[in-house]
């Protein structure tokens, strides 16, 4: 609930948000919406963003209530909804089992990946919609086949792949539960969802769009950050070890919490001398909490209840994948979200292990002893991160009317109307918060 | 495993969540650990907050008023001033920029005064409005 508070605290972005939430009502039908978004862009095919942003926009306008209050509220509901569905797919049967979903907990809201999808919305953040039908899809898998399962999973593909490129991980975890046969999700369903994946990638190159390559946007390298244009400069040439790079720091990113959009900060603490302890909480929490991850692995592979640590790793290694061109940490943000599952199961087996002796549950144990209070503290860093970007947010709607605006009145008074709402939202300011906060949390 | 290390490792996410769970039973709208500033415009103008400053100032406050500014905003000790001079000690052209677009008139003589303060709190982006608003060689500046 407190996160979904601090989510719902930060005012509607101007940038990438605004626009879209103006642009969508401009067509005279959600079906004219949909075609004509579905051939806006040279890289994307997203006709559903726009299409929810305008059911959103015309919810707020028929119920009387602020945009912010639908926006952003649909943003907390999808907060909450992952901490609910990150519960239902953990299966909680015992004591041992709630201890362990407390301390995965504090790990998926605390990873930086979490902060990373709550800070940002598109109006509505996609990427935390990609990461709740994950998780729907994977607590379908876990329980009785029904055919509403199997029909509600294969529509939440379909569904998101016209939200979000990423949603290609909906198809992964789909089929890696069939592979690894969890009772919920047939064959035949895995077929339907691979079917519905190749419409998707053949309907692209047919309405004009093409992957984004080098270029597109501005990413890190080792301990600094490149706009677009330096990037090509720099890599166009042979970009094959630059993607290589991006694919590893995307991986890297979740398990060790570094790097961040492809900088080290770690790097940066060697060049600089400046060393705030936030990087060391972040790399030995993280750095920990995988190596008692992989010290079960295998563990997990052997019993079927657990096998969803084996999803979380393709998930892990097909969102380093779609950071080839590009890192940044919302892209990884549902692999974060896996990290956690991942994390849940070790701990379950962590603390179930009853007579198991030797060193691997004696180590494991200190490990966890010893993380679980810098995960609780990250995860009160989430909310430093949130309460910091709503001021930011709210701040940035002091800005002239912008260019895209154009002449059009009903636009601009739209945009008037939003702004108001905007400014009306009052928000903590950072110089009133504690100042060892900007060393300690993000 | 034992029950109690099993116990104290979910410890630290329980309290996390209680004060959590506290925060939002006490203050819905806000949140008890971290509620919304309560400052006037000088203060706004200190702490970088363009858009409570715009939200005081829409509302109705004197962009001309002095008011008092904590301790540790601008300077260690409370000090009193009106938006514009809350700008230049905290070096932020944007923020004077603003002020003065929100309708803080900057006379030729609180040019002056505001001339003597950049030259206490320098920053070149102040310096070229001030110098713009009021061209001229720095004043004689009372000694504090």
């Amino acid at each position: 609930m407190s996160i979904a508070q601090s989510v719902y605290n930060i005012p509607i972005q101007v940038s990438d948000s605004v626009e879209v939430i103006i642009e969508s009502r401009r067509p005279v039908s959600s079906w004219a919406l949909m075609t004509e978004m579905s051939r806006s862009s040279a890289t994307t095919l997203r006709p559903v963003r726009y299409l929810q942003a305008r059911w959103l926009g015309e919810l707020a306008d028929a119920a009387g209530v602020p945009n912010h209050v639908v926006f952003r509220g649909v943003h907390a509901a999808l907060a909450l909804a992952i901490v609910v569905l990150f519960a239902w797919v953990a299966r909680v049967r015992s004591l041992t089992d709630v201890a362990a979903l407390g301390v995965a907990l504090t790990v998926l809201v605390g990873h930086h990946t979490f902060g990373a999808m709550m800070r940002e919305s598109f109006p509505v953040n996609h990427y935390a919609e990609v990461a709740c039908g994950a998780l729907v899809i994977l607590g379908i898998a876990q329980r009785r086949p029904r055919l509403a399962g199997q029909v509600t999973a294969v529509v939440i593909l379909a569904a998101g792949l016209l939200l979000i490129e990423s949603a290609v991980l909906l198809w992964v975890v789909l089929v890696g539960c069939v592979a690894l046969r969890f009772p919920g999700l047939s064959r035949r369903t895995a077929v339907a969802a691979t079917v519905v994946l190749a419409l998707y990638l053949a309907a692209r190159p047919l309405l004009g769009i093409r992957s984004p390559g080098l270029g597109g946007h501005g990413t890190g390298w080792l301990a600094a950050s490149y706009s677009a244009d330096e990037v090509v400069a720099r890599f166009g040439a042979n970009p094959w070890p630059f993607y290589a790079y991006n694919v590893l720091a995307g991986a890297l990113s979740v398990v060790a919490s570094e790097p961040r959009s492809g900088v080290y900060r770690v790097l940066e603490g060697i060049q600089t001398g400046n060393w705030p302890p936030v990087v060391a909480i972040h790399l030995i929490s993280s750095l920990v909490l995988s190596m008692v991850i992989a010290a079960y692995a295998r563990t997990a592979w052997r019993r079927p209840e657990t096998r969803q640590l084996w999803i979380a790793l393709a998930i892990l290694v097909v969102s380093a994948l779609l950071c080839a061109t590009y890192v940044k940490d919302d892209i990884v943000s549902t692999a974060g979200v896996f990290n956690a599952v991942a994390a849940y199961v070790a701990l379950c087996l962590l603390f179930d292990g009853g007579s198991e002796r030797g060193l691997r549950p004696a180590i494991a144990l200190v490990g966890i002893l010893s993380v679980a209070p810098l995960w609780a503290f990250r995860s009160v860093g989430t909310h430093f991160d949130l309460r910091q970007t709503a001021f930011v947010t709210r701040n940035d709607w002091v800005t002239d009317r912008p260019s895209w605006i154009g002449d059009s009145q009903e636009r601009y008074q739209r945009f008037t109307a939003l702004r108001a709402e905007a400014i009306r939202h009052r928000v903590t300011s950072p110089s009133f918060l504690p100042r060892w906060e900007r060393y300690w949390v993000e | 495993m034992s029950r109690i290390a099993v116990v104290l490792a979910c410890v630290p996410a329980v309290v996390v969540a209680l004060i959590g769970a506290c925060g939002v039973v006490v203050n819905p709208t806000g949140g008890w650990v971290w509620p919304p500033d309560d400052v006037n415009v000088s203060e706004a103008v200190a702490t970088r907050n363009y858009a409570e400053v715009v939200r005081l100032l829409e509302n109705g406050a004197d962009p001309t008023h002095p008011n008092v500014v904590r301790a540790s905003l601008l300077t260690s000790r409370p000090v009193v001033a009106i938006p514009v001079e809350a700008a230049v000690m905290a070096r932020n052209a944007a923020m004077l920029g603003l002020l003065m677009n929100k309708g803080a008139v900057v006379t030729p003589g609180m040019a002056g005064k505001l001339k003597c303060l950049n030259a206490e709190y320098p920053d070149q982006d102040v310096k070229a409005m001030l110098d713009q608003l009021a061209p001229g060689d720095l004043p004689h500046c009372p000694v504090n």
